[in-house]
């Protein structure tokens, strides 16, 4: 069943539009990645899905509900989460108060020691404030509270920028198993070989279009487009 | 020697604690909008104005109009937020332009309905206590209490609950905080709604103590924006030493020297203190 369609959105900032024409489907329980070298519109296109910036034409339907023009708050309510690229952790809150910030009043809310149990390191840390933690604690407990209101659907957005590779390594096997439990999972990358290991299916974009989309097995195979399109070199 | 000693610093310590409930509200429009509200002092009038009519005109008793004052005076803020300030965010001279209108407005509305001379709100607590060193005002020592236990009840609220930790994200970073599922916009109003209730409690608490007339916030307005900018905008706590400062020593230096150079002194201290130090004169540590 397809949980959200984009047909045809464009988007963008006061200078004009980012993006020019996303469409893009994603069944429940996919791990979808969207890939792109910087400045793509990769950033914007999950912007316009949870609201930040709202689509100057084309629609966002999710589960059926039309959400092109709600707010960030609205489509937090019908089950998106997002986490952002810069993490959107708030500075001067402890761990435990940032995990207290999520609107959760539905019934299959996780609590926050569920999420403790998720990432035990965070509940070690749950008297830190939010600036005192390293990038990759950061990233951890921007997942973990995305995870509060147990959404229908996660947007990562870079979860593997700025990380030492050991840490990548931790954020992609709590990615996995949230995956495993059947999350709807929507990345955003630009560390490719970390996307496609952990997505089942890629949409490739470049100028604010999608190029291309195919199975990621498919992908890591196709170092032609991959190097077009992404500038990988597979060695 | 020690009871003008002890009198002095119990009328130093009930006027830097209103004024901390006066200026905490500010600190609130401001951390959390970054509206400076020019009107805040207008707010503060209101509230007197209303400790004042309903005892002694209305037939309520006082200790009903201290509890209606707030909520009437942040009705009133709910209402400004929705029809002016929603539409001027992010537009920092505009909001001051637009709350100084709004000032104007409210003190001319006060003139109107209860002309321009000064009023008095004969005192709720009349009599005074025996202290041991000195026999002190029973209504200003029930200020002292009160206004503690409206500040450590509006702190711990932003520590401990839900909502209070909420509206902290808010103020760190609201568009984060959107992204949590909160509503900015009724976040907001809330906030501005709070702050303009704490400027009204804030005037029903001192009308018994101070003469009551339309332009008595202006006093007010002025050192609540000093104590915000002397404790400093990272901590809303912080307006309690700021508040300290400006209302204890400026009260304790009037006895001393002269009011006039007391409010200078108190003038070149903060100008001083926002050159010296602009964060604001608290550790960093307090920030929340």
């Amino acid at each position: 069943m397809v949980l959200i369609e984009l047909s045809d959105v464009h988007a963008g900032y006061k200078g004009g539009n980012v993006i020019h024409g996303i469409s893009l489907s994603i069944e429940e329980g996919e791990v979808v990645s969207l890939l792109g070298r910087n400045g793509v519109g990769k950033t914007t296109t999950l912007r316009s899905i949870v609201g930040v910036v709202s689509p100057t034409s084309g629609t966002i339907e999710f589960g059926g509900t039309d959400i092109s023009d709600s707010a960030p708050h609205e489509t937090y309510k019908q089950g998106i989460s997002l986490v952002p690229e810069d993490r959107g952790i708030f500075p001067d809150l402890t761990v435990e108060e940032n995990l207290r910030v999520p609107i959760v009043d539905t019934d299959d809310e996780r609590s926050i020691d569920e999420i403790y149990g998720f990432f035990s390191k965070l509940e070690e840390l749950q008297d830190s404030k939010g600036k005192n933690l390293s990038g990759g604690e950061q990233q951890m407990l921007a997942i973990g509270r995305a995870l509060r209101q147990n959404p229908r659907m996660l947007l990562l957005d870079e979860p593997s920028e700025g990380l030492a590779p050991q840490i990548i390594e931790d954020v992609g096997t709590a990615i996995e198993s949230i995956a495993q439990e059947g999350m709807t999972i929507l990345i955003v990358e630009q560390n490719t070989k970390f996307a496609l290991d952990i997505s089942s299916r890629a949409y490739i974009m470049t100028d604010g279009q999608i190029k291309l989309d195919g199975l990621t097995q498919e992908l890591r195979e196709d170092n032609d487009t991959l190097e077009k399109y992404l500038g990988v070199h597979e060695s | 020697m020690a009871e003008l000693a002890t009198t002095l610093l119990l009328n130093a310590l009930s006027a830097a604690l209103a004024l901390s409930l006066v200026a905490l509200g500010l600190a609130i429009i401001y951390g959390f909008m970054g509206v400076i509200n020019l009107a805040h002092g207008a707010f503060l009038t209101v509230g007197a104005y209303i400790a004042w009519v309903m005892p002694e005109r209305l037939g309520i008793s006082f200790w009903v109009a201290l509890v209606l004052a707030p909520i009437i005076v942040g009705v009133i803020g709910a209402f400004i937020e929705r029809v002016v300030i929603r539409h001027l965010y992010d537009r920092l001279l505009d909001t001051i332009l637009a709350t100084w209108g709004i000032s104007l407005a409210l003190v001319e509305l006060v003139k109107l309905a209860f002309g321009t001379t000064s009023k008095s709100v004969s005192n709720p607590l009349s009599g005074s206590i025996d202290l041991g060193v000195t026999v002190y005002p029973a209504y200003r020592l029930f200020l002292i209490g009160f206004c503690i236990v409206i500040l450590v009840g509006v702190f711990m609220f932003f520590k401990s609950t839900d909502v209070g930790v909420r509206l902290r994200a808010v103020i760190q970073d609201p568009d984060a905080a959107s992204l949590q599922g909160l509503n900015k916009t009724r976040m907001y109003q809330y906030s501005f709604a709070s702050g303009a209730a704490l400027a009204g409690l804030g005037g029903a608490a001192i009308a018994p103590i101070t003469t009551v007339n339309p332009t008595m916030g202006v006093t007010y307005l002025l050192e609540s924006f000093f104590a915000v900018i002397l404790g400093g905008t990272g901590a809303l706590i912080a307006v309690v030493p700021g508040s300290i400062i400006v209302a204890g020593s400026a009260n304790i230096m009037t006895f001393m020297i002269s009011p006039i150079l007391a409010q200078t002194i108190v003038f070149v201290f903060v100008i001083v203190a926002m050159i010296v130090r602009p964060q604001g004169i608290v550790p960093e540590a307090w920030h929340e």
